[in-house]
């Protein structure tokens, strides 16, 4: 191993060989720790990824009454409507887990689809506003299932070539160096009894 | 002993309902391929001469509409022309619908401060109308724009400019042009010589608009004063107590309520559109009663004004389905779609 050829074996390297791997696994630790939050967290999201059925038949539901209503009332007409709700604010919120941003998105100033007289345009309001509400729902979950599915990966990976790779090699090493080092313990010894022997 | 231009008026109706589209006729334009197909199968008789002046080519369903609309006002038109004495009073409120629309139309985009233009309008020759459209769009604001309706019979609707903008929504100043509206043509009902034939009619609209408004706002959830600010008077067989306890109504008990109402008999269209939910099949359910019970009442009073009405209803019917085919047809929505909505 090009890790382990490279090292020259002293006592000194030998110590801080080790204080490294302690560090290492101390890291590695964590990183596990890291881990397991991570995956918990996605397997409490995963149970609302639900919501995109539901968000989805609802938008079916709303498309169809809108195809209804722009039958009888032409795209012009219906335009002109839609832009006299105004428009939907949503606020951000972030929680951080584990380092990731969470989003959170709350709707802080809603549509007032009440301000039509024709019950049919006020219906058709009303199912995209819920509908919306369903596609909001939906954006954040699998945004912030997506964000931490991309950090599960890298940490897994990290874990994985600690695990198999680094402290593997940092064992190696050290077991390389003590083995030098006891060599040259034995050398010094039996060199010392052939002098005294003599 | 009836006159002899009324007995003209009715001839008249009758003869020029034989022009309208027929139920298999909009079958047939449901079914039609696309835009272009469409406009072929609808070039006949009044449609043909002013769809021949459009291009076909860049033909679109706006500007359909627009003919449809042109030829719903000519034939409007064509029958307070010959209308005597006085039914053509009473014709003269009854197809100020239109032009309440129009006014309708101004009002929502100046509260809301939207652009429009006079072709989005229905065309109406300043012969009958007398509202200066140009002038209302064209006014700097709603106020501006209500003080042009000073000389007319919508004057009042500059009072609900303040609880317009307290409820944030044009409903107010909607339902009173809605209410002036029906007031006019109630009116004029007394001097008519069918007289309990109209009544009938114009009362079974005004109970059915009312229903409708009442069972699709408490489908929406809508609030209790907003819905009573929709309310039509004069009520016919649709009285206070009714329309209190539908008013009162929870949403598991509105269908009970209804069935109480004199229009028991029409639960089956409006439980179907409760079951679902939908303020489109209660629409169409209602408008499906409204056309059947005109078309019962021009059977009966085949020789009256029962008949007259019919077939103002039936060519606003007619302008109605062909314009929602025409967009059908634009946005490529399938046939059976349309036929569920003509």
């Amino acid at each position: 191993m090009s890790f382990v050829s490279g090292v020259s074996a002293s006592p000194g390297v030998l110590l801080a060989l080790r204080e490294q791997l302690s560090f290492i696994v101390k890291g590695k630790e964590i990183l596990e720790m890291k881990r397991d939050r991570l995956a918990g967290e996605i397997n409490r999201l995963l149970g609302e990824v639900g919501i995109r059925s539901e968000m989805e038949s609802r938008l079916k539901e709303a498309y169809k009454l809108l195809a209804h209503v722009l039958m009888r009332k032409g795209y012009r007409d219906l335009l002109t409507l839609a832009k006299s709700v105004g428009y939907l604010d949503l606020d951000f919120d972030t929680n951080m887990v584990m380092g990731i941003n969470l989003v959170g998105l709350k709707v802080s100033k809603r549509v007032d689809y009440t301000v039509f007289y024709d019950p049919l345009i006020q219906a058709l309001a009303k199912k995209l506003n819920e509908a919306l509400d369903y596609m909001i729902k939906t954006a954040e979950v699998e945004n912030n299932i997506e964000s931490l599915a991309y950090e599960l990966m890298s940490t897994s990976r990290k874990v994985n070539s600690l695990e198999k790779i680094v402290i593997p090699q940092y064992r190696e090493t050290i077991r390389y160096v003590e083995e030098r080092l006891m060599e040259d313990a034995l050398g010094e010894f039996v060199r010392t009894k052939h002098i005294l022997g003599r | 002993m009836r006159s002899a231009s009324y007995i003209y008026l009715i001839t008249r109706a009758h003869g020029l309902s034989t022009h309208l589209f027929n139920a298999e006729d909009f079958r047939a334009l449901a079914r039609t391929r696309d835009l272009n197909s469409f406009v072929e199968s609808v070039s006949r008789g009044d449609y043909a001469e002013k769809i021949g002046l459009l291009s076909r080519e860049s033909i679109t369903a706006r500007e359909l509409n627009k003919v449809f609309s042109e030829v719903y006002v000519d034939r409007l038109l064509y029958l307070l022309k010959v209308a005597p004495e006085p039914v053509n009073k009473f014709l003269d409120a009854y197809t100020r619908r239109v032009e309440v629309d129009n006014v309708k139309r101004i009002l929502v985009a100046k509260f809301h401060g939207l652009s429009l233009a006079v072709d989005d309008l229905i065309p109406l020759p300043r012969t009958y109308s007398v509202i200066n459209y140009q002038a209302m769009i064209e006014a700097e604001s709603l106020e501006d724009a209500v003080t042009l309706l000073m000389f007319t019979k919508y004057r009042e609707v500059g009072n609900y400019i303040s609880i317009a903008r307290e409820y944030g929504s044009t409903i107010p100043l909607e339902a009173y042009l809605d209410r002036v509206y029906y007031k006019n043509v109630v009116k004029y009902i007394e001097r008519l010589p069918d007289k309990g034939v109209v009544r009938n009619i114009i009362g079974f609209e005004i109970d059915l608009r009312n229903l409708y408004f009442i069972v699709a706002y408490k489908l929406l959830g809508a609030p209790q004063e907003l819905i009573e600010e929709t309310i039509l008077r004069p009520f016919y067989r649709l009285t206070d107590e009714y329309i209190n306890n539908l008013l009162r109504a929870r949403a598991e008990t509105l269908l009970d309520s209804f069935m109480s109402t004199p229009y028991g008999w029409a639960s089956s269209y409006v439980a179907e559109a409760l079951e679902e939910g939908s303020v489109a099949d209660l629409e169409y359910g209602i408008n499906l009663i409204l056309s059947n019970f005109l078309k019962s009442m021009s059977t009966r009073n085949a020789l009256g004004l029962g008949y007259v009405i019919w077939y103002l209803n039936a060519i606003y019917f007619e302008y109605r389905n062909l314009t929602t085919i025409a967009f059908a047809k634009e946005l490529s929505i399938p046939e059976e779609e349309i036929k569920l909505v003509i």
